[in-house]
Formats: C-alpha cells, structure tokens, sequence
C-alpha cells in the first residue's frame, strides 16, 4: 500500500545545532538531569562574574548524593519565562529556594524547588579548569558580598579600569 | 560496517528530545554530553530512520517501510540511510544486536 508519505522525500541527513535558546538548553539540561547524568555547555551573560565567565565552559550535574545547599550554584527553570538560569542559591526552604546572581544587585524571586534542575560541578575558564563545589565559608562569604553588591561594585570599577588602561 | 540484514538498537550512551520540532541528538563521552561540540539535529527523514531503530526490525525492513512512507525507489532509500547509518556508526550512536 503506497502514498502515505507525509512530506516530500529528502536524503536524510543531520547538521550540527549552533544556536539554542535559553529555553531549548533548559529542556536538554532537564532531560539530562531526569536521567541522571551531567550536560556541559557554554555560559551566556555576565550575571555570574567573576565566577561563571562569559563562554566559560560549564558543567551541571543532578543532585543525586547531595542536596541543594545555599552558596551552591544551581540551574533551574524561571517558570514565568521558561528560560534556564544558573545563579548562586543564597536560601532554600523544604518547599521553595530563592537564588541570586553573584554579580546582580538583587536576588531573584523565590520558586518552588521543583524548579531546580541541577548544581554546577565544575567551570573550564578559557584559561583553567576550576571546581565549582567551593568550601562552605567560602561559599557564606561569596553570598555575604554578592548581597552587600560588592561583587557588582567591584566588577564595574574593574570594567572602568579595563576602560582606561 | 553496516549490515542491512541485522537489526539496530540506539546506543544508551545518547540522549534525545524534540526541540522546535527537530531531534537534537547529544552523544555522552564518559557520562557526559556536551553541547559545545557532539550536538546534532536530524531532518525529518533522519529522524524516521533514527526513530526505526528499535533493535527488533532489521534494517532491510526499515528500508522497505521508508520506501512505502515516502513513496520513493527502494534503491534510492537504501543507499541513503546506509549511508546515515554509517554516520551514526562511526559516531558511536548504534549497538548491533
């Protein structure tokens, strides 16, 4: 029985994915964590600075022998936007988690931790590989500034200064 | 080397999901997939040839059924997808069962 062809014939062929949205990573990332295994991928945005660099290489795995703690970096889903957002976890609840760009001066609103995908286990800098599980007082002290807008405050000076020279 | 007599299943090493309404396939090296250089997406042929790939149906019968759903020469079909399965091959994506 013939003709229940649904589009015209093409070679079948696959191509290389340059561009995803923030969005369409987000879902790779859930399918990974869903299953258990770790995704790396380039960063985008400077909310995370110094840490988490532009095109800095980053790699999110599940929480699986851990729990979410504050000063971990996480990526979760914003459910109004839908969008992927890799920020640093300053305060967690047994039903909601509130998290916080390191180089933003206000955090971000609270969600459900449903919302949470996974935690960054390590950053590839163009220039070195570095682990991202930092001890706990550096962890307390990184949110201690990053809430004070320090980080955000040195990060424009430093921006001034690279300005200048 | 690709036997159209023998049956394919898809590697467990590789996660799949329907973005935009392409199948982007991304291939773990060591528990790991990575975007940044393994990615890929399939047309809509290939994802019919990779979504075949059930372990069961050997892949002369994937061809003939191709041949029927797309209303084209079996001889045309054949030579494609051998040589799509030997892309997948090659990249480690397939088990022979």
């Amino acid at each position: 029985m013939k003709n229940k062809s649904k589009q015209p014939y093409a070679k079948p062929k696959g191509h290389p994915v340059l561009n995803l949205s923030g969005k369409a990573i987000g879902e790779l990332v859930k399918e990974f964590m869903t299953k258990g295994k770790s995704i790396k991928f380039r960063s985008k945005g400077q909310s995370m600075h110094p840490i988490i660099k532009e095109e800095d290489l980053i790699t999110v795995s599940p929480y699986i022998r851990k729990v979410p703690v504050s000063g971990d970096i996480i990526a979760y889903i914003n459910p109004e936007t839908e969008k992927m957002i890799i920020h640093r976890l300053i305060k967690i609840t047994p039903d909601t988690f509130t998290a916080k760009g390191d180089n933003c001066l206000h955090h971000d609103s609270s969600h459900d931790r449903s919302n949470i995908l996974g935690y960054v286990s390590q950053i590839n800098q163009k220039k070195s590989k570095s682990n991202a599980l930092l001890s706990h007082p550096i962890k307390k002290t990184l949110i201690f500034l990053s809430s004070l807008g320090i980080i955000f405050i040195l990060n424009k000076f430093l921006k001034r200064i690279q300005l200048i020279l | 080397m690709i036997n159209s007599q023998s049956c394919y299943d898809i590697s467990k090493d590789v996660i799949t999901r329907k973005i935009e309404g392409e199948l982007v396939i991304v291939p773990m090296v060591e528990g790991i997939g990575d975007l940044d250089s393994q990615m890929f997406s399939l047309n809509e042929t290939g994802t019919a040839v990779w979504e075949k790939l059930d372990g069961k149906t050997n892949l002369e019968n994937i061809i003939r059924e191709l041949a029927d759903e797309y209303n084209t020469p079996y001889d045309q079909i054949k030579t494609d997808v051998l040589d799509i399965m030997q892309m997948f091959e090659k990249m480690g994506l397939l088990i022979e069962k």
